[in-house]
């Protein structure tokens, strides 16, 4: 979202200048989740969650790349694409609610499994070094949060701006900010 | 000080321990009656819990007159986002009446991970799932209405509430109205 818009809109968004730190998992943090689960070659154009289905985990990119995808009309339409170091499906793996969108590998690629029970044992209090790692989770869910509402106040701002269909928001739009809340582009692989 | 912060859902997922290390790490402040605790777009970076009285979150609404969006009362918590990732804050909060407070600051959890990291962990594993409950209402929020459109399809669109179109004054208030009970 460009300052031309912060400024006429006079919105309180999130500047991202005054971040202070980058919503990544690096080092340890990121060794402690890709060590958490179990290590997979998926064949290209495999599903690894169907939009509206219950999983209990979630899927790190090693290498490959994997497209999430939504449902409309009975048409499945490509959202976006997501490479090495994505987070997928974190969300609908720790609150057991269905996922929102379908995410399918594209090529062949190399994806971290981890459960749920695996997440919860990272965020245990009792964990050692488990401060850290929820530090960083909760700076990328953080962040994830205030981007969801940024563009959404902003799909609502063209909508009751825009002509000749003022009033009506941009069905593709939603749809982004909902695959961006499944696949978050959050861990720093090691070279 | 520990029993104030049983009446905080927030921290309920903490044992006593946890609670005494939290508040041995946070700072008492005292306000007056009508006295700002922060003001909308100001830097934010701490959280607040309110000990005695009552606040008011308050956003510019029509005419530019404030408009209450929250009232926070005894065992109230504000802010539990900012003392991880420090950002404008969304609303000016205002005490209605003298009030009391116990404030966190990013530095004080920052000792906090060193000096009591059992806590620490506890008090952000609590902000993470309560984040994602927000991120989950606003997933939802879309869904449910991408799907009350029948044959939406990315060329279409999606018609904006009545509510959220009958009263917005500014776009952000036009968010608000979208998101008003989930984010």
């Amino acid at each position: 979202m460009g300052s031309l818009f912060r400024a006429t809109a006079g919105f309180c968004l999130n500047d991202p200048k005054s971040e202070s730190e980058p919503a990544n998992f690096r080092g340890l943090e990121a060794d402690a989740l890709l060590h958490a689960g179990q290590a997979r070659t998926i064949p290209a154009h495999t599903l690894l969650c169907q939009e509206g289905q219950i999983t209990d985990r979630a899927f790190v990119v090693t290498a490959g790349q994997v497209e999430i995808a939504k449902d409309f009309a009975g048409k499945t339409r490509a959202l976006s694409t997501f490479g090495p170091g994505s987070v997928l499906a974190l969300m609908a793996a720790l609150d057991g609610e269905p996922c929102a969108v379908s995410i399918r590998t594209l090529s062949d690629a190399k994806v971290v499994e981890i459960t749920r029970a695996s997440l919860l044992a990272l965020l245990d209090p009792d964990q050692a070094g488990s401060a850290s790692f929820a530090h960083d989770l909760t700076l990328v869910a953080i962040r994830r949060l205030r981007g969801a509402t940024d563009e959404l106040a902003h799909a609502l701002f063209q909508a009751l701006r825009s002509s000749p269909r003022a009033g009506r928001i941009d069905a593709a739009c939603l749809a982004r900010i909902q695959a961006s809340n499944h696949a978050w582009p959050c861990v720093k692989l090691a070279a | 000080m520990t029993y104030l912060l049983r009446n905080t859902r927030l921290f309920d997922s903490l044992t006593e321990h946890d609670r005494a290390d939290l508040v041995h790490h946070m700072h008492e402040r005292r306000y007056a009656s009508g006295e700002t605790l922060c003001t909308r777009g100001e830097h934010g970076n701490t959280m607040i819990v309110v000990v005695q009285g009552t606040l008011s979150a308050v956003v510019p609404g029509s005419n530019n007159t404030p408009r209450e969006i929250a009232r926070l009362g005894e065992g109230g918590v504000f802010g539990e986002m900012f003392c991880i990732d420090p950002a404008p804050r969304p609303a000016t909060v205002v005490a209605n009446e003298d009030a009391t407070v116990l404030e966190l600051g990013r530095d004080d959890l920052i000792r906090m991970r060193q000096q009591a990291p059992r806590a620490a962990a506890a008090l952000v594993s609590a902000v993470f799932h309560g984040v994602l409950k927000r991120l989950r209402s606003v997933d939802d929020r879309i869904g449910r209405d991408l799907r009350a459109e029948h044959g939406s399809s990315p060329e279409g669109g999606t018609v904006i509430p009545r509510t959220a179109q009958a009263d917005v004054p500014d776009p952000w208030e036009a968010c608000f109205a979208r998101l008003r009970g989930s984010a």
